[in-house]
């Protein structure tokens, strides 16, 4: 689906043809759960990734191409979503699950998890703002345009906060691989 | 060791990327929406924006403009003549 199929996808949407949302949900699904993956835990997924096409459904009418991509729309939901589930889960302890099981790496690679599990933790500390930019740009791959677009912040101050984002990371690696 | 660093932080950046898609979700979005209210395409975010369109614009500036010139005319033809 290319820039023009999805304009008009969007244009039958808005006026009325609902069925024409199931191409959206399509598209965007992977990039959404990878974006949600990594700023809520496991258990909140589905709900908020659920809740960000429902909200993009609702709200459809109200999304100008004009302003900005249908793309950074999406997330710019996403992303406040997120927000509003970590609110909600403030007070429980940090997830054990956090740390995404991955089946292809072998078993007897106890070290490296050990280092996966930290830097899992070390994301999980940053500040929201500064893990939202690191998810979008080094997870999800998107531009620092559009990453200023979503965040609603000039392009600088995304590079800055994946700087810091970085930063912390690359000291936690250092601190562990010499 | 900064080869080793680099590659176990692309590594770990990898298997971040990688969240399964539960099987369905696509089905499970679609009944949700489909219980939706129905959106028509005239609620106020759109009124506004066809409103304020270039065409919209220019029809309302020649509207005020020949309602202006209807009042000039009838200003000067009936109100101002002897």
């Amino acid at each position: 689906m290319d820039v023009l199929d999805e304009a008009k996808i969007i244009g039958q949407v808005q006026a009325g043809r609902t069925g024409d949302f199931t191409y959206i949900v399509h598209r965007y699904k992977s990039g959404l759960f990878r974006i949600v993956g990594n700023l809520v835990d496991s258990a909140q997924v589905e709900d908020v990734v659920q809740d960000t096409f429902i909200a993009a459904f609702t709200h459809i009418c109200s999304f100008d191409p004009e302003r900005g991509s249908f793309c950074t729309w999406l997330y710019r939901i996403a992303r406040n979503l997120a927000l509003n589930a970590r609110k909600k889960r403030r007070d429980q302890p940090l997830p054990e699950d956090l740390v995404i099981a991955d089946e292809r790496t072998p078993a007897d690679d106890v070290q490296n998890n050990e280092i996966f599990r930290r830097l899992d933790q070390a994301l999980e500390e940053l500040r929201f703002q500064d893990r939202v930019v690191f998810v979008l740009t080094e997870l999800e791959g998107l531009s620092y345009a559009e990453v200023a677009r979503i965040e609603g912040l000039r392009i600088g101050t995304v590079k800055s906060r994946l700087a810091r984002a970085r930063a912390r990371l690359r000291s936690l690696l250092e601190s562990y691989v010499g | 060791m900064k080869n080793e660093q680099e590659k176990i932080y692309n590594e770990w950046i990898r298997r971040r990327q990688f969240v399964p898609v539960p099987e369905g979700i696509s089905e499970r979005v679609m009944s949700k929406i489909a219980k939706q209210p129905a959106r028509g395409r005239f609620d106020l975010p759109v009124a506004y924006r066809i409103l304020s369109s270039h065409p919209v614009q220019w029809a309302a500036a020649l509207g005020a403009l020949s309602l202006g010139l209807f009042r000039l005319s009838y200003i000067t033809t009936v109100l101002l003549s002897p």
